[in-house]
């Protein structure tokens, strides 16, 4: 009996039922407000892969992605060497043939893409600099692929070379595991006369992407992973009072899906820290995603929704510290498997910013 | 039971507020906290809050109560409880030569603890929450003076300060997202005039309070910024008059009547630009007690009461009525004075909708622990 007064009572002073809520005459007031983007522009940029989570390998008609690898092979004793093999692990099961090239300008993975070797250098030729011979070639088919080297070749690999750069030779992608993979990442193994085995792990792996076969409209907005295409939007914030509380700040938009290697896009917004009236594409935004969302492309009239109430709500609140300079559309991470989207500019499908916000309660007095 | 009032207890001080009626006006008035009184329903002119009711008082009396309030809310069929646990008030009176008390005391005027939940909102799952606290309170200093054994007339000059503090949190199924604060900062002096007389077994008490002038200051903090400017307000409250008869100890009995008038349906509400109808009225509240000592020193003490809150129900303009049943004991307590304790059970309710009513059931149990005598013997140990 106890113990159900003590819990009676434990109940009824926990719930949240909105007794008495009904008192007050006057609520906040509540509004929603639709705004489309004063300011829109898109822009493409090759972006460094190197922290992808696979290495990318394949071409078709519009993207081609390459593999860098680089190993630190000690020269001291390479005149036994018998044999050379690269073992590499497919994640995807499409079969792929492809060659390998010894790298001949150095080049590091936070920084390379199809056209940068590094943060300060470019490729003599887009693509990767190389040279003209081939280390060897096989076939990307199981769990494991070996290419076997022509170790003729081994002192310009060794002495002369950084690293390996390898080329698709059939159209298609496919995707190995990286040097973050500790027991399938990639490899390579040197056969001594005495049958004794070195193996070597990478140093530092990456892909690059080109996309010059496609042919995109510039007023087109895009967005796009590999090769990023990133739009920007600003809206106008004026009419929002910076007292509101924003309930809810939903970014919505019908895009047109225009390329896809995956079933699953994600898509994230970031908040321009710049203005891009003055710096356009070099304008800097946050790392970090201010939402992201995951969209499947099923049909033309899929609404994409992102949810920013946290963004909005700084900039309406705390202009000062948090000036409104606009975001940008992307793809969350950019080292997905390629895929392109296409907004709107205008009409129902373009882009607009649906707010939900709620003014200041008043005081006991006259509410 | 000892578990039973621990759990109780526990629960009450674990639930954060007290009526769902306090975010009208300047929310509920706070009677004198004063278990003896409060188990007789609480006639004010009959407590130590008038000024004018000490005739005899040989020693220093000293009184503190402690207050715990339970009450529980039901409204569409939803039932919410809410409670809280606080020092009630502090009463002290000295006596001076030429049958001159000094009156001290620190009490409560207006209490604006709520707690409130919405519905959900619209067509979303958003709700608020909105927690009200604080009141208004009064530092007292006075003088009564009795003649005769018979007359006493006192006065008492009453300093209010107090502030409230509304919490409004915007709450999604993820949390509290926003919270919206307002303060209110309360200011005020006034005085109270009172008066006594007794003849034979009848006592017959009043009291007058001047109109109260109270400066409101208030400042609103939106995400957790102060970005309103400040408003002030004034609050015009009308005089309060209070009677009281007691009549006993006859048999062991003794009959303790009280009638509170308020006449606040002209009270302003001025802000800096214009006047805002304050929805206050005319309200009374009567009460009825009887105290009858069973036993040598122990008494019990039953009580009713009846009255209006004296602001409207705003969604409505309907009033809050109140009714009460008051009841309780005194323990005697040697060489220090006595406990006195008392259970009330508050019943409230109000139409917040043209057919849907708000009622309200507030269990209040005060102790008082009256302390007196003591320097009294002192003095008759030094042997001055």
């Amino acid at each position: 009996m106890r113990s159900i007064l003590a819990l009676s009572l434990l109940f009824l002073a926990c719930n949240t039922l909105p007794v008495g809520f009904d008192q007050i005459r006057t609520l906040p007031e509540t509004r929603m407000v639709e705004i489309l983007p004063e300011s829109i522009d898109s822009y493409g940029k090759f972006v460094p892969l190197g922290y992808a989570d696979y290495l990318l390998l394949g071409k078709d008609n519009q993207y081609e992605a390459r593999i860098l690898i680089k190993f630190s092979i000690k020269d001291s004793c390479l005149d036994s060497v018998s044999s050379i093999r690269l073992i590499l692990h497919p994640i995807d099961s499409f079969p792929l043939n492809f060659l390998c090239r010894p790298c001949s300008t150095d080049w590091s993975t936070s920084a390379v893409t199809w056209r940068m070797a590094d943060s300060t250098g470019q490729w003599l030729t887009p693509g990767g600099d190389y040279w003209h011979f081939n280390l060897g070639e096989s076939k990307l088919t199981k769990e494991s692929t070996v290419v076997e080297f022509n170790k003729d070749y081994l002192d310009t690999l060794v002495r002369r070379s950084y690293g390996i750069i390898i080329f698709p030779i059939d159209t298609g992608f496919t995707t190995v595991t990286n040097l973050t993979s500790a027991k399938t990442g990639p490899r390579l193994v040197l056969t001594f006369a005495d049958s004794k085995e070195r193996v070597y792990y990478p140093v530092e792996d990456a892909h690059i992407v080109d996309s010059s076969g496609i042919r995109a409209n510039p007023y087109d907005l895009l967005v796009g992973s590999s090769f990023a295409f990133r739009t920007y939007l600003w809206f106008r914030l004026d009419s929002i009072p910076p007292e509101a509380t924003i309930a809810r700040a939903e970014l919505i938009f019908q895009p047109q899906t225009l390329y896809q290697r995956q079933d699953t896009l994600w898509l994230g917004v970031h908040q321009l820290t710049e203005s891009y009236g003055s710096r356009g594409r070099y304008a800097l935004f946050q790392e970090n995603s201010a939402a992201k969302v995951a969209y499947v492309p099923a049909d033309t009239d899929t609404v994409v929704s992102l949810e920013i109430s946290r963004l909005v709500q700084n900039w309406v609140s705390q202009s000062d510290s948090n000036p409104n300079y606009g975001i940008l559309i992307t793809a969350e991470p950019e080292w997905l498997k390629p895929f392109r989207i296409k907004l709107s500019r205008s009409g129902p499908a373009s882009p607009r910013l649906r707010i939900q916000f709620f003014l200041p309660p008043e005081d006991r007095f006259t509410r | 039971m000892k578990k039973i009032l621990l759990t109780l207890t526990l629960i009450f001080t674990l639930t954060p507020a007290q009526s769902f009626f306090n975010l009208h006006g300047l929310g509920e008035i706070s009677q004198p906290v004063d278990a003896w009184n409060a188990a007789t329903g609480n006639p004010f002119a009959l407590s130590v809050a008038n000024p004018g009711t000490f005739i005899d008082l040989p020693q220093t009396s000293l009184k503190i109560s402690l207050l715990t309030i339970g009450v529980i809310g039901r409204q569409n069929n939803f039932t919410r409880a809410l409670g809280s646990v606080k020092p009630g008030a502090f009463y002290g009176s000295v006596p001076l030569p030429t049958r001159t008390r000094i009156l001290l005391g620190v009490d409560s005027r207006f209490n604006q603890d709520f707690d409130i939940w919405s519905e959900s909102l619209s067509d979303t799952t958003y709700r608020y929450h909105i927690i009200g606290r604080g009141g208004i309170y009064s530092l007292n200093a006075g003088l009564a003076q009795s003649f005769l054994s018979h007359f006493c007339i006192g006065a008492q000059f009453h300093q209010l300060v107090g502030g409230s503090r509304e919490n409004w949190h915007f709450c999604t199924p993820e949390g509290s997202i926003a919270t919206d604060t307002i303060e209110i900062d309360y200011s005020a002096h006034n005085l109270r005039f009172g008066t006594s007389a007794r003849f034979s077994i009848i006592t017959i008490a009043t009291s007058y309070d001047l109109p109260l002038n109270i400066l409101a200051r208030r400042s609103k903090l939106i995400h957790g910024v102060t970005t309103d400017s400040l408003q002030t307000y004034r609050v015009e409250l009308p005089s309060v008059l209070t009677f009281g008869l007691s009549a006993g100890p006859y048999h062991q009995t003794r009959l303790n009547l009280g009638l509170e008038l308020r006449p606040w349906s002209g009270a302003k509400i001025i802000n800096d630009t214009n006047d805002i109808r304050s929805n206050y009225r005319n309200t009374w509240r009567g009460t009825i007690g009887v105290e009858y000592e069973l036993f040598p020193e122990h008494p019990v003490r039953l009580g009713y009461s009846y009255g209006d809150w004296y602001c409207d129900n705003k969604s409505t303009g309907k009033p809050i009525t109140e009714r009460g049943v008051h009841l309780g004991t005194g323990i005697p307590i040697a060489k220090f004075g006595a406990l006195d304790i008392a259970g009330e059970i508050l019943f409230r309710s109000s139409l917040t909708r043209p057919d849907i009513i708000l009622r309200e059931t507030a269990g209040r149990l005060t102790l008082t622990l009256a302390y007196q005598e003591t320097w009294a013997k002192r003095t008759r140990r030094w042997g001055y």
